[in-house]
């Protein structure tokens, strides 16, 4: 019978470490399981078991007691993401609503008094299932443990998920994956057990400013270093943006060890170096890129940026994960860095050999002018399979193409595709050599910005919907950006002459819109004139097409 | 001895570079979302860009509130003291 570190934790050791403009808090495994046994006793007390509740919350201990009491109490919980400082009050509250109106939740738990008020005011209705701030009595700490660990051996609340998690980032609701203990539990005995702890910290010890809407946050920063009683160092996304000097000194004060972030972060950080105050850093074993393509150059730039810090050479590591298999499907080792030489286009069902793995990426970049260097993901975790698909058939390693998996810890979600040898299409691209992942793009329009999931059909729609844009005449796309270490959004939009909007007012109102939509900015909006823009034989926009003129354009 | 007053297009030089663009068009009424790659992060080091080439503290979070470029710009010049003169 697997046991669990948290069972066996002593009470006054150090579960959590939230950071803040205030200070930093602290949470002990007896404050923690505390607060969710008081939390699960309050929400067993307005719900059945199974009812699904929805936490709108920034990250913070309250948040994630609540997330662990509504586990505990056998009803699923989900994350959801607050309003952010750049979004409109009122838009953010309609789109919450709509979202909270489909899912159906039983109870909605908002842990800041202004999203709480801001959903009411718009949808007074909500108040029957709004969980109120209550005193409530000291719940039973230790039998509040012991009962989580029945749950994750299937012992109590059998049948009922564990909580859900989306599987697209920001353009809806668009797939929720209900995890269920057997799925959490294997995902912790292969990813945690036999790769983080074996292979890349025995002493884990975690950082991250990671969202826990997204599950890179949720199950890393949160869930696996509960189950195994590893300290968590977090701050709230929204205060590191705007105050990133809070991750080194996280780092430094509680001596971390492992720290999973998006390939942007890496970027960002190297352009941040010169202005943060210099932290000890060397107590970090392994930083791990997830989330969006995981370039080497990044990787390396981030410890060149920071090895008078304490960052080692080969402490970057990468992992290629997905909601659907809880997280992780594979992970790459420190010291044992490869980047694949892939060239920038590349066609499903194209030959990318042995010979464009290196080691050195000057020698590659010489190599192979104008290739992308693309991070290994390493192998996959123990219980996983991954192969590139073509016509439903696995081929053999060097082929690229859409990569299947078949994992202990897959869930799925509703409506999924399924391969004919029972795995998972991922939509995701890349190729596999020796044994290892190269995961390069997404099948769909996909635009992955700083870690956010954005449908290109989803952005032209809201961007053609801002007068003086001419009805579907709009295209949207990614271009990968080296300064950022991510894909802008670039938009290109047919201006509607005859309706008096100037190019710059339709450049503006389109890059508000956007940005009020979907939190992220377009890197570039290109006001065309009528007739720009291609389409297709078969009268759609050309998306690709429209992109490689744009590129020419940009170049000439 | 004062520092000379921070302008509209100081902060629109800073931001070009940052963004990596030739130029940009602030004018004093817009504000970050309406300028494309103005994001978050972006942000963030056009602030510390900022506060560095005028040794003042300006902080990501407090410019993000204000409603428009003139108010970042007023803000600047506050921190920096009376204009000379």
């Amino acid at each position: 019978m697997m046991r669990f570190g948290f069972e066996a934790a002593a009470p006054e050791a150090p579960a959590l470490a939230f950071a803040d403009a205030a200070g930093t808090r602290r949470w002990t495994q007896r404050a923690l399981w505390s607060a969710a046994a008081t939390e699960a006793a309050r929400i067993a007390a307005r719900t059945a078991p199974g009812d699904l509740v929805l936490i709108v919350s920034r990250t913070r201990p309250e948040a994630m007691a609540l997330f662990l009491g509504a586990m505990l109490a056998g009803r699923p919980p989900a994350f959801f993401p607050p309003r952010s400082p750049r979004t409109d009050p009122a838009y953010f509250a309609r789109q919450q609503t709509e979202a909270i109106r489909r899912i159906a939740p039983a109870l909605v738990a908002a842990t800041e008094a202004e999203t709480r008020d801001g959903l009411l005011a718009l949808s007074p209705e909500l108040a029957p299932r709004l969980l109120e701030d209550a005193p409530a009595p000291e719940a039973d700490w230790q039998a509040a443990r012991a009962q989580f660990a029945a749950r994750l051996r299937g012992a109590a609340h059998g049948g009922i998920p564990l909580f859900l998690q989306h599987s697209s980032g920001t353009t809806g609701i668009k797939k929720a994956c209900a995890i269920t203990a057997p799925a959490l539990v294997a995902h912790f005995d292969a990813y945690w057990r036999q790769v983080v702890r074996a292979r890349l910290a025995p002493d884990a010890r975690v950082a991250s400013w990671l969202p826990l809407y997204h599950d890179l946050g949720l199950v890393m920063a949160f869930l696996m270093p509960l189950l195994n009683a590893a300290p968590i160092a977090c701050l709230d996304p929204f205060d590191w943006v705007a105050r990133p000097q809070g991750l080194p000194d996280l780092i430094e004060a509680e001596r971390a060890t492992l720290c999973w972030m998006p390939n942007f972060a890496f970027r960002h950080h190297v352009r941040l170096q010169p202005f943060l105050a210099r932290r000890d850093l060397s107590s970090m074993q392994a930083w791990i890129s997830a989330s969006e393509t995981c370039h080497a150059r990044d990787a390396e730039d981030f410890e060149a940026a920071y090895a008078a810090w304490g960052v080692r050479p080969g402490t970057v590591t990468a992992l290629y994960g997905m909601a659907e298999t809880v997280c992780a499907m594979t992970q790459s080792l420190p010291g044992r860095r490869r980047a694949l030489a892939a060239p920038r286009d590349v066609a499903p069902g194209a030959v990318l050999g042995r010979e464009r793995l290196a080691t050195d990426l000057a020698a590659a970049a010489a190599a192979w002018p104008g290739a992308r260097l693309i991070l290994s993901s390493g192998r996959p975790v123990p219980g996983t399979r991954l192969a590139v698909y073509r016509d439903g058939a696995p081929q053999p390693e060097g082929i690229y193409g859409e990569i299947g998996v078949r994992s202990a810890s897959f869930v799925g979600h509703a409506g999924a595709a399924r391969l004919p040898d029972g795995g998972f299409p991922t939509g995701d691209l890349g190729v596999i050599l020796d044994g290892e992942a190269f995961v390069l793009g997404r099948l769909k329009e996909v635009i992955i910005v700083a870690g956010r999931n954005l449908h290109a059909g989803d952005v032209e729609a809201v961007a053609g919907a801002v007068p003086g844009a001419k009805p579907g005449r709009i295209v949207a796309f990614g271009v990968e950006n080296a300064a950022t270490g991510t894909e802008d959004l670039v938009i290109v939009a047919e201006r509607d002459a005859a309706a008096g909007v100037t190019p710059d007012a339709l450049r503006a109102a389109i890059a508000r819109a956007v940005t009020a939509e979907f939190l992220v900015s377009a890197q570039a909006v290109r006001v065309v004139e009528e007739r720009w823009l291609v389409k297709s034989t078969a009268g759609k926009i050309a998306r690709e097409a429209n992109r490689r003129k744009y590129l020419a354009e940009q170049a000439a | 001895m004062t520092a000379a007053a921070f302008t509209l297009d100081e902060l629109a030089a800073i931001a070009a570079r940052v963004i990596g663009v030739r130029a940009l068009a602030l004018s004093p009424g817009m504000a970050a979302g309406e300028v494309p790659g103005w994001d978050s992060l972006n942000h963030t080091l056009i602030m510390l860009e900022v506060a560095n080439a005028r040794g003042i503290a300006l902080g990501a979070e407090e410019t993000a509130v204000l409603p428009d470029f003139a108010a970042v710009v007023a803000l600047v010049n506050a921190r920096l003291g009376p204009p000379p003169g």
